[in-house]
């Protein structure tokens, strides 16, 4: 089935909602939907959620030959599968346009930015090597897919442990993992890849799309971005891009957001590990809320309409003062479902921040951390190892020739530290 | 099961509920969701079973995607125009066709302008398995009778078939907001809202009440209302 055609009642609303500086889903220009990350009881089994777009992941690995080109590198291979399942209109069991460029993205994102260790991978060189295979399925299609797949991928990967293997000469023996721990696999460094959807000529700049604002931006920047704040990869689509200002304003904006992203990342693989000891541990299955059926969906609308309102107050820094009224329909609303009682009342604590595993909680950081994305810009790039900065100049160039060529197998401004801590 | 009020009935599929049907009746219409296998009466939906007097059970149940039925009323997208007919999506699996004719005071000179991507609100002529489905924008009067296109300044949004019922229902508070803070709505049965108010920012506002209204009863429905229409006037 086709891709739904865009009524010109949605695109113009749209248009005119962003020329007012709002989002339709009550959401500040630079400000994220909130992710969730959750593991599952095999090991490289991850599933992500950005706002409504869910994606699960899955690694597995085998043995096979190396390529005759690399003999010593180990083998990675990425997979997406779309089915009618996100959404109506991808079809399964074919490569969709989509389908094929975030697959692409992806392998731009992790292989060739060298993020996994490929030499470790090798077992015989010229002969045996382990080959990574990453699965992405798309649970729900709710726009920003290259960037919930490219952390459920790296959370997968990361999470990913391979059995141990011994060679002795002629064979090599594959240890099961009762008697010998499985091997995490080596990342040099996390990249993950943020979305930016540009209007108007570039003069409005939205992060983390949501699917119709994918369907009426001029155009889209993708960047993946380390948590060593570089840039890994670019890739943009749609109009030409008019400045090379917007390039580093997202960029700027991007290392933030990747950074933020890549430490969530890291707290949920920490907690994982801890809760992985207890005997009460049940894998995905810990992610549902069993209290009630459309809990999650739920969640979403409720805040969104809260926020919807904290506009009326206009420019909202900080909410928290403004919004009596919509706590009071909150808290007529605790008696009546019974999980909300705890996030609300921890939302205003500050040591929720960064919290993985609570929807309650996050949503809460996710207000109060908006100003912090745009205004703490330089201020505390300090404390986490150098800021490299894009040479506007090669990339106004880079970005020129995909303009023109309006390939949409374009390339992108690699900045690869190879030396990293 | 947990047997509670008849009207809060929480069924899966494969239920039997031939218990929870009246006894003493020999006529009893079943809704969608319920089937009958035998002298047995099973949920072929999960959601929750609804009566109504004296003898019509079905079942609620949350579903996303619409499945076209003859007489009901649904927003559509013009998607392609061709020869006398205009193609328009309404969500289903397939497009359904929408006569240059079938509009109030349309003839062979005098057609109705509409472009793709433009919206129309229209009634089911015929939605059978294996046609596509067609559909009209007057009634059997030839009135147009509140059906035809839609303006392009009001924002289409999109929602469970379940929501739509609800907003639909008599006793939706929604109306009420009505007085105090003027919108313009259409509801159509598959799935699509469209919302014109005065401003964006109460486009939008009222646009996420009524997404957030899904999952809260009529009372919590009016409170969130009254809170919104407290901040309107506030603003």
């Amino acid at each position: 089935m086709r891709d739904n055609i865009l009524s010109t009642c949605e695109k113009n609303f749209l248009l005119q909602a962003i020329n007012e500086n709002k989002r339709l889903d009550g959401r500040q220009f630079h400000e994220c939907r909130n992710e969730t990350i959750h593991f599952g009881t095999d090991w490289g089994s991850c599933l992500v959620t950005l706002g409504e777009t869910r994606v699960l992941a899955q690694v597995s690995c085998d043995i096979q030959p190396p390529k005759a080109s690399k003999p010593n590198d180990g083998l990675l291979y990425v997979h997406v599968e779309m089915s009618p399942m996100a959404a109506l209109h991808f079809e399964s069991g074919r490569q969709s346009d989509i389908s094929v460029q975030v697959n692409r993205l992806l392998e731009k994102c992790l292989k060739e930015s060298k993020c996994v260790d490929l030499e470790a991978l090798c077992i015989v060189s010229d002969e045996k090597v382990w080959n990574i295979r990453i699965d992405l399925n798309v649970m729900n299609f709710e726009g920003n897919l290259a960037s919930c797949c490219s952390v459920a991928a790296l959370a997968a990967l990361a999470h990913f442990r391979h059995p141990d293997v011994t060679s002795t000469g002629e064979k090599i023996i594959i240890h099961p993992a009762s008697e010998k721990d499985p091997i995490p696999i080596n990342l040099h460094h996390y990249p993950v890849i943020i979305s930016y959807a540009l209007f108007n000529n570039g003069n409005h700049i939205v992060s983390d799309p949501t699917a119709l604002e994918e369907k009426v931006a001029d155009s889209l920047l993708l960047l993946s971005v380390n948590s060593y704040r570089e840039i890994c990869g670019m890739h943009f689509e749609g109009a030409p891009l008019p400045s090379s200002d917007v390039v580093i304003k997202c960029s700027r904006n991007a290392v933030n957001t990747a950074t933020h992203l890549v430490k969530q990342i890291k707290k949920a693989l920490s907690d994982d590990l801890e809760k992985r000891s207890r005997a009460s541990f049940g894998g995905l299955s810990d992610s549902l809320d069993l209290n009630h059926i459309f809990s999650r969906i739920e969640e979403n609308l409720r805040i969104d309409f809260k926020r919807e309102c904290s506009w009326r107050d206009e420019p909202t820094p900080d909410v928290k003062p403004d919004i009596g009224g919509v706590i009071k329909m909150e808290s007529d609303e605790d008696l009546n479902l019974d999980i909300d009682s705890d996030g609300i009342s921890d939302s205003d604590g500050e040591d929720s921040k960064y919290s993985v595993k609570s929807v309650n909680q996050k949503t809460a950081e996710l207000i109060s951390k908006g100003p912090d994305l745009l205004d703490n810009d330089d201020t505390d790039m300090s404390d986490n190892g150098e800021v490299i900065e894009v040479p506007p100049k090669s990339d106004a160039k880079n970005l020129e020739e995909i303009e023109l060529s309006g390939d949409s197998e374009e390339e992108d401004v690699v900045v690869l530290d190879s030396s990293i801590k | 099961m947990t047997n509670t009020d008849t009207d809060q009935q929480v069924v899966i599929p494969g239920d039997e509920i031939t218990s929870f049907l009246q006894k003493g009746r020999n006529k009893i219409i079943l809704g969608p969701g319920l089937r009958r296998v035998a002298n047995k009466v099973y949920a072929c939906n999960g959601g929750i079973l609804r009566y109504r007097s004296p003898n019509t059970y079905w079942v609620d149940s949350h579903r996303k995607r619409y499945i076209p039925e003859r007489n009901e009323m649904v927003i559509g997208i013009v998607v392609n125009k061709q020869g006398d007919y205009f193609k328009v999506d309404i969500g289903g699996s397939e497009p359904a066709i929408l006569s240059y004719l079938a509009f109030e005071g349309a003839t062979k000179k005098n057609r109705v302008k509409l472009e793709i991507g433009d919206l129309v609100y229209a009634k089911l002529l015929t939605a059978t398995r294996d046609m596509e489905p067609e559909l009209v924008c007057i009634n059997a009067q030839g009135k147009s009778h509140v059906m035809g296109p839609l303006a392009n300044d009001g924002y289409l949004f999109h929602c469970s078939i379940d929501l739509v019922r609800k907003m639909l229902n008599p006793k939706c508070p929604f109306d009420k907001i009505g007085d105090h803070f003027p919108y313009e709505i259409v509801i159509g049965m598959n799935g699509r809202i469209w919302l014109k108010t005065y401003t964006v920012k109460s486009t939008i506002a009222l646009s996420k009440a009524i997404l957030a209204s899904e999952f809260l009863s009529f009372s919590e429905i009016q409170t969130m209302c009254d809170d919104l229409i407290k901040q309107y006037a506030n603003s």
